[in-house]
């Protein structure tokens, strides 16, 4: 007996998506579609200063608003304790202000009313008086003597959050005292934002009669969501019921409790009736948390003979008013020490210094594992500044400073115990699939008849799937994942997992897991996340971590399973269990193909017949507590030509080499790594968030913050290598984030290096056009 | 020539609401709505269809598209009541009966789809170039699907959609 | 967005009628309605009462008349111009100049007319800013995030036009008709698109009991080449960093009419009339275009953040001189 792999759709298959018929037709159940009886609505009244004292609130005039149900101040959520919230990172936040605003567009009151229309009405009738003061936007200025505190209620007068340090930096100093060659440059990485095409909102309900509490609501992390809730309000927690449902995309924007949803819950419990709130465009952009902003001075020793030695990096952090960042507990500047990347280090030193500004509070990923852009963009742009510094190629100085295959696993400089990885033969793959060395003739060429041509490498290392629970945790929360599996007697099944899809294909991809483990038909499992009442407790999806943990734990659950199984078909075949052997997605007898049964006669007798000392049913559980990280890599080439007339950048090829361990669904993983690249370019070319001096953001909608089109979107030629994680289940490591990751500096490098010859050694990302175009003009190289 | 204020059919106040009718998907549909309710709201809010989705509401993101008379627009930009003599498309109207459109279905066949939010809007954006141009180039996919922002980045495979149903290799 | 009262007219003369009510601009009149919808959500202004002229269909034609110029309807959408195999052959210009415009959901909505009464898409003016343009006393721009500001000084507001398609129609010699209780007035569109003034806070001179019906292009214009080339901070969907507009007749090998009108480098399309003078009656040259382009930028002012316009307005114009002769293609 055979079975049709393809008709079981386990892993490495490419099967079709599970959501997609849904979403096509029009029947997607995001928030803002969600609708219940009674529904009232609530619109936000935002500060338009970005530090001011509130002097008064007059909400008399909105509330003689016909339809207009009730004006919620921040005195109002003082009464009831809740005008202040914690945040993951040991801070605190403003719900909604008492006396004084710290941002521009912060939350300052919230109107209830009867209808959308309203409730916006409502909005514009409410009169704040404000007292402005002076704002504090330039973090270094903010560690200044005199800068204005941004946060007079904590204790510590001043605007430095947090120091923080990882590696020996006593060796460092030590290599860089007697290297033979340094580098060093200054690294910008700008505020950026996720901007999901689905704004953040929510849908709060409380049940006066059970006193049930249930918010549907646009989060990465429901359980974690529960908790905080129950733990700031006093609601107990079975009482609360968060719902994830179809999330219109996520990218680290959903992790953070953003204050609107307190205060809708809060409404909810005042008035009774369900309230919906959904931010608009501009408050998505101006209020939500932001990903980077990290100022960063680096430095690579190494020898003449372009070995690198050591890696020295001071950073300045600007976390906004409110430290909110969305890392693991234990890590105020997330996994940023993966920073010596795919190389060989002697040593290396890394410091990071948080301080507070009027601005909203920042630090959330931007499709990416905790700072770990921040990390890869400034080795990658290192090794190419001592490259240039050298004269040498990037690629041989790549090649020459790789930790190699046999290292691994490999304990990195800052302490990091690499799985497995083999970047030599994705950088080789790399160069050959874009042909390097016909391309480093062509650019001579070209170089020679003043045409700007560039080809840029990255070679990078991920740390994703976060985390053991050793160190990992949120607010103490163990970062496991879990899953759980209910086969039912007809031989189909129910999966639920702790973690949560916002376009990853979840419901595809951990049906596939169990597909492959239990031989049963893709089609026949369903997958359910995203509801506290139902989904096991899970950490939820960010940082590339569902695969490596929940991911896990649904192997681990199905195998349990199997375990189960087999003893069942024991039973059925009469034979000792150890006698029978999983082969082919079925049980047979060791070494007689003829004597088998299918999942499917299992999962049946497990219902009907099963011998007496075995419980009756078929499912299992797993938290699943990850030994370690895994590490996803790749080598992404890019090459750029620039038009000398106008600095606009073109990206003509870019070829992207991923491994991220074994594969479950290889037409997923190619549009994660599509995905992953698009926003890998959109801050190489395009996006970054500005202030005016007064604090005045001024990229508030999408004609002022530029997200890539179809017109900009280059064709990504993608391939693999496969280097499995030997710690995981399945061998599979995470991919979602690689490409946000990996692209930047392969854009980055590609342009710097087109600009070389020039004397251009570093360039801060965006690269826009008329950055370039400005550089073209200090050095005479621009058409005319 | 008829004097417009002695119109009473054509005039609504903001003191009321007015009753107008769309043709929705082949159904002629009547609501009462404020003059300042656009399409998009009206779609959403009062007709259930839920399919254009709200992005930005300023039409800089292409969530909202919807078919008027064929011809791809932005339905938070657009006055329902000025919208009662086209016939509107929804995403929701493109499938017959369970037959999805092929455009639908190249977006399955393509993976051409992540988060699923800004979909709708792309298959109606794509859907509108098709109905003018059933065999359109590369340079005219591009510049027709420019105007609906993914932010998931499934870019090159709506393309590859869109250029298999334009009868071309993807 | 305030409530308003709707109405709806079949035609220009019903329009010119509803507006005659006397309510001091308290009425507009909608129609692609791309940037008056913007306009009211973000409350930037706040009519008691609009007026749907979309279904005056006498007011949306692209027509050749037997003289050679070409009459636009005012609702004419820039999909139409876009998609007209007549204007892609006998006028390019206009057709380039719609295509890079905003999006295929856009130009399906907006419309000719609408496009020259667009408001500025200034940070501040658009922004929660008492700016000059609003009717405040500081033009914010000129000490401030002037990045995409004008770079040449034509009054107290420093914004830059945004329109693609003005630019085209200036060097065109285009004409505007406007319909208002008094009859019907014809003008320039370089003059109907005028920089704001103490007294008129506007980019266009149309008084509120007035609309615009109708465009002409007359034929002599029609009669050379052009081109529109833009900058974009994207492929797509962005308003112009520097937009170039340039038509040229070419009469036994000399330029015997050239038109150079910038976009987003002044309150309002900008006519480059030195450039255009140098060329007319020479051989056009690559180095007589450099020159040229040169002089188009001469008396640019630029601030502190928008230097870069003036050499990405001169490259542009020396470009689309090229281009509009057939010296210059986007391969090069």
């Amino acid at each position: 007996m055979t079975t049709d792999a393809a008709a079981i759709g386990g892993m490495g298959h490419s099967v079709k998506r599970k959501e997609d018929a849904r979403f096509l037709r029009g029947k997607g159940r995001y928030i803002d579609d969600i609708k219940l009886p009674g529904m009232l609505y609530m619109d936000i009244v935002r500060s338009p200063y970005a530090h001011a004292n509130i002097k008064s609130i007059d909400a008399s005039k909105a509330l003689a608003l016909p339809g207009v149900l009730a004006v919620i101040t921040g005195k109002d959520l003082d009464a009831a304790g809740l005008a202040w919230m914690p945040t993951l990172m040991s801070d605190k936040q403003m719900v909604l202000p008492v006396d004084r605003v710290v941002y521009q567009a912060q939350e300052v009151a919230a109107v209830v009313a009867t209808e959308r229309y309203i409730a916006a009405d409502g909005v514009a009738l409410v009169e704040v008086d404000y007292e402005p003061l002076p704002p504090v936007i330039d973090p270094f200025k903010a560690l200044e003597p005199d800068a204005p505190l941004v946060r007079p209620d904590r204790e510590a007068q001043t605007n430095h959050i947090w120091h923080w340090e990882s590696g020996d930096k006593a060796r460092t100093d030590q290599l860089f005292n007697e290297a033979e060659v340094t580098v060093k440059e200054h690294i910008y990485l700008p505020r950026i934002h996720v901007s999901s095409i689905e704004t953040c909102g929510c849908v709060a309900s409380f049940d006066k009669v059970s006193g049930k509490l249930t918010v549907y609501m646009t989060t990465q992390a429901p359980h974690a969501i529960r908790t905080v809730y129950s733990l700031v309000t006093g609601i107990q927690e079975h009482k609360i019921r968060i719902v994830s449902p179809d999330i219109g995309g996520g990218f680290g924007g959903k992790v953070p409790v953003y204050p609107g949803y307190v205060i809708a819950s809060v409404a909810s419990i005042q008035t009774g009736l369900p309230v919906k709130w959904i931010e608009d465009r501009s408050e998505n952009l101006q209020a939500d948390s932001f990903a980077r902003d990290y100022h960063i001075t680096a430095e690579l020793a190494a020898k003449n003979d372009g070995t690198m030695q050591a890696l020295r990096v001071k950073t300045l952090a600007d976390h906004g008013a409110f430290d909110a960042a969305a890392n693991p507990s234990k890590f105020p500047a997330g996994l940023f020490s993966i920073i010596t990347g795919s190389y060989r280090l002697d040593a290396a030193h890394v410091e990071v210094d948080g301080v507070y500004t009027n601005k909203p509070s920042g630090g959330v990923a931007y499709r990416c594992s905790f700072r770990v852009t921040e990390a890869v963009h400034t080795i990658e742009r290192m090794v190419d500044t001592l490259a240039q510094k050298l004269q040498r190629d990037p690629a041989a100085v790549r090649m020459q400073n790789f930790i190699q295959p046999d290292a691994f696993p490999y304990k990195s400089a800052t302490g990091w115990e690499y799985d497995s990885g083999n970047y030599p033969a994705a950088l080789q793959k790399a160069m050959e699939k874009i042909d390097y060395a016909g391309l480093r003739r062509e650019q001579a060429e070209k170089r020679a008849r003043g045409e700007l041509m560039g080809i840029g490498i990255s070679t990078f290392t991920e740390i994703v799937g976060a985390g053991p629970s050793h160190t990992f945790d949120i607010l103490g929360i163990k970062m496991f994942d879990s899953c759980e599996i209910r086969v039912h007697p007809t031989g189909s099944a129910i999966v639920r997992i702790g973690v949560q899809t916002q376009g990853q294909g979840h419901e595809t991809t951990f049906a596939q897991i169990v597909a492959e483990e239990l031989g049963l038909p893709v089609e026949n499992i369903t997958v359910e996340h995203g509801d506290t009442d139902t989904a096991p407790y899970g950490l939820g999806t960010y940082a590339s971590r569902s695969t490596p943990t929940a991911g896990a734990a649904t192997a681990v659950a199905a195998r349990k399973i199997r375990d189960k199984a087999k003893k069942l078909a024991g039973h059925l075949l009469e034979v000792s269990p150890d006698d029978v052997e999983w082969v082919d997605y079925h049980f047979q007898v060791k070494g007689v193909p003829g004597r088998s049964v299918t999942m499917k006669d299992i999962a049946f007798a497990a219902y009907t017949n099963f011998p007496p000392d075995l419980e009756a049913g078929l499912e299992a559980v797993d938290y699943y507590d990850p030994p370690n990280l895994t590490f996803p890599f790749g080598a992404y080439i890019c090459v750029v030509d620039i038009d000398r007339g106008t600095g606009m950048v073109k990206i003509r090829r870019f070829v992207a080499v991923d491994d991220c361990g074994n594969i479950i669904n290889p037409m997923i993983v190619d549009g994660q790594i599509h995905g992953g690249l698009t926003m890998g370019m959109a801050p190489a070319l395009f996006e970054a968030i500005t202030y005016d001096e007064n604090g005045n953001m001024q990229q508030s909608n999408f004609m002022d913050y530029l997200l890539p089109t179809a017109m900009e979107t280059p064709v990504w030629e993608t391939d693999k290598t496969t280097t499995p994680s030997p710690h995981h289940p399945f061998g599979a490591k995470g991919v979602g984030e690689s490409a946000t990751v990996g692209a930047p500096p392969a854009i980055a490098n590609a342009v710097v290096d087109a600009l070389s010859h020039l004397g251009v050694t570093h360039l801060d990302i965006p690269i826009t056009p008329w950055k370039v175009y400005q550089i073209l003009q200090e050095h005479g190289a621009a058409e005319s | 020539m008829s004097s417009p204020s002695s119109n009473a059919a054509s005039v609504s106040t903001s003191a009321s609401t007015t009753t107008i009718h769309l043709t929705v998907n082949g159904r002629t549909r009547t609501l009462s709505v404020e003059p300042r309710r656009t399409l998009l709201d009206a779609l959403r809010e009062d007709l259930h269809l839920t399919g254009a989705k709200p992005g930005c509401n300023m039409g800089q993101c292409g969530a909202c598209t919807v078919l008027l008379d064929g011809e791809a627009v932005y339905s938070c930009l657009a006055l329902a009541i000025e919208c009662q003599h086209q016939a509107i498309t929804t995403i929701e109207g493109l499938a017959h009966d369970d037959q999805l459109d092929p455009v639908q279905q190249a977006f399955i066949d393509h993976d051409a789809l992540q988060c699923g939010f800004c979909t709708p809007g792309q298959v109606l954006a794509l859907k509108s170039l098709l109905l003018r141009d059933p065999h359109p180039d590369d340079d005219a996919i591009e510049r027709a699907m420019a105007g609906n922002l993914c932010r998931c980045g499934a870019y090159p495979k709506i393309l590859a959609a869109a250029r298999s149903l334009a009868g071309r290799a993807s | 967005m305030r409530p308003f009262e709707h109405l709806t007219v079949q035609a220009a003369d019903e329009a010119i009628q509803a507006l005659a009510g006397g309510d001091g601009g308290n009425t507009r009149l909608i129609a692609g309605g791309t940037d008056l919808l913007p306009l009211l959500k973000d409350g930037l202004v706040n009519p008691g009462r609009l007026i749907d002229i979309k279904p005056a269909r006498a007011l949306r034609h692209l027509t050749f008349d037997a003289d050679g110029s070409l009459r636009i309807g005012a609702l004419t959408t820039l999909a139409e111009i876009e998609r007209s195999s007549q204007l892609a052959e006998r006028l390019p210009l206009l057709r380039q100049s719609v295509v890079d415009a905003a999006t295929p959901q856009l130009r399906a909505m907006a419309t000719v007319g609408g496009n020259l009464l667009q408001r500025s898409r200034c940070w501040y003016f658009r922004g929660p800013f008492d700016c000059w343009l609003k009717g405040g006393t500081v033009c914010y721009m000129r000490d401030g995030e002037n990045k995409y500001a004008a770079i040449f000084d034509q009054g107290p507001c420093r914004s830059a036009h945004p329109s693609d398609l003005a630019p085209a129609l200036v060097a065109l010699d285009a004409t505007v008709s406007i319909s208002g209780p008094a009859g019907s007035r014809t003008t320039p569109v370089a003059e109907f698109l005028a920089p704001p003034t103490n007294d008129e806070r506007v980019e266009y001179r149309l008084r509120p009991d007035e609309m615009v019906t109708e465009i002409r292009i007359p034929a002599e214009a029609i009669a050379g080449h052009g081109v529109y080339l833009k900058a974009m901070d994207r492929r797509a969907w962005a308003f112009a960093l520097v937009g170039a507009a340039a038509q040229v007749t070419i009469l036994d090998g000399k330029v015997a009419r050239a038109r150079l009108v910038f976009s987003a480098v002044a309150n309002v399309p900008w006519r480059a009339t030195a450039a255009e003078a140098l060329l007319v009656g020479q051989t056009l040259t690559p180095d007589l275009a450099a020159q040229a382009a040169d002089a188009a930028i001469a008396g640019a002012s630029p601030l502190a953040h928008n230097g870069y316009k003036v050499p990405l307005a001169r490259e542009l114009a020396r470009r689309a001189i090229l281009a509009a002769a057939n010296l210059w293609t986007e391969t090069n």
